[in-house]
């Protein structure tokens, strides 16, 4: 199911560019930034880092690709409350990967300048630790971000993202994902 | 091009607005006091998860129980290794080891502990000696309330157990 709700994304991705004619803009980055799991009691902030490419079909639409790697960090608790054996004990957050597609809605363009956007992702998420069964869902994001893009192609970009992986239970693991990083612009291609 | 971005932007608003971002995680701690245990005199330990607030105030609105652990610091007595058990049981009345055996549900085999010696297992150890989490799951979306029972794996044992189970759990609308 998860695997043919991103390909049918990927699909219409493909479709899309295929059909387009001509690229406004393209880019590629990396950034750095925090993953905070949200009303999530197993982990704790981490830092994150990831890469993404850009391609703009439009002046105002944009879609992309991304990898994000997050090492969680650890959460604490106490046992035995009171009594002489009471101690405290933390585990590890464990490490968050996810890659999927974004689409973007705002100026994207290279010209240089501030750009904002509205980004909306949809991508395969994984959560592992050592202790217990990796967890594997579809991660659905949604976030602002804005970039300022100097004259000569590179763009330093910022972004908050709030994701969320629905679980097969009618829960979800939440985070909320910001990063500042660089892009460059390779310009337009086929104009 | 429009069609694509159009849906991916709608489906994650939908996402956003829908009922599952509306859960949320809680870890709470119990605790199973055991005290002294031997083959001739076991005692039914009552848990009641309702004493702890972080399972009373989302009882009705457990989505999932998202991990088991179980901590123990477990003191054998006796000159010879033994391999602590915990069962599960909604019946206070069982008082051999074969009863236990035959009625209850193992949910924790403790590693072996050394002849006269005592052990302590970690929250992040606990979670691998937790058995058939299923019948603590069952219990947690139930009434919360359950018996355990501690007993060796074999006999004769004496042995003095302290315990706490710690459940995180997904609650919400």
């Amino acid at each position: 199911m998860k695997m043919k709700v991103l390909s049918a994304v990927a699909l219409m991705l493909v479709m899309s560019v295929g059909t387009a004619g001509a690229i406004v803009d393209l880019s590629a980055g990396a950034y750095y930034g925090m993953d905070i799991p949200v009303v999530n009691d197993q982990a704790t902030s981490g830092g994150m880092f990831g890469l993404q490419a850009k391609v703009s079909l439009l002046h105002s639409l944009g879609l992309g690709v991304y990898y994000s790697s997050s090492s969680l960090g650890e959460v604490e608790k106490t046992f035995f409350e009171g009594d002489p054996d009471e101690f405290t004990e933390s585990i590890e957050g464990g490490d968050v990967t996810s890659y999927g597609l974004d689409a973007y809605l705002g100026v994207m363009s290279g010209v240089p300048g501030f750009k904002f956007y509205l980004v909306g992702s949809v991508g395969q998420w994984k959560w592992e630790r050592d202790y217990t069964d990796e967890v594997s869902e579809v991660v659905w994001g949604i976030g602002p971000g804005m970039e300022f893009v100097l004259p000569f192609g590179l763009g330093i970009e910022g972004r908050g993202t709030f994701r969320i992986a629905p679980t097969d239970d009618d829960g979800s693991v939440k985070s909320f994902v910001w990063f500042v990083g660089a892009n460059y612009h390779f310009g337009g291609l086929l104009k | 091009m429009k069609t694509t971005t159009g849906i991916i932007l709608a489906a994650a608003l939908a996402l956003l607005m829908s009922a599952c971002i509306m859960t949320g995680q809680n870890t709470f701690i119990m605790g199973i006091e055991v005290g002294a245990t031997t083959n001739t005199t076991i005692t039914p330990i009552l848990v009641d998860l309702n004493e702890e607030p972080d399972y009373a105030d989302n009882k009705d609105n457990i989505k999932s129980v998202d991990e088991i652990s179980v901590v123990a610091i477990i003191t054998n007595n006796l000159p010879a290794p033994a391999t602590a058990r915990l069962y599960l049981s909604n019946d206070e009345s069982l008082t051999t080891v074969e009863d236990i055996e035959a009625e209850a549900t193992l949910v924790y085999e403790s590693p072996t502990i050394p002849a006269s010696d005592k052990i302590k297992i970690g929250w992040k150890d606990g979670f691998k000696y937790v058995q058939n989490q299923d019948a603590i799951e069952k219990e947690v979306f139930g009434d919360g309330i359950f018996i355990i029972y501690a007993i060796a794996a074999d006999t004769p044992f004496s042995l003095d157990v302290k315990a706490e189970i710690a459940v995180t759990i997904t609650a919400g609308e």
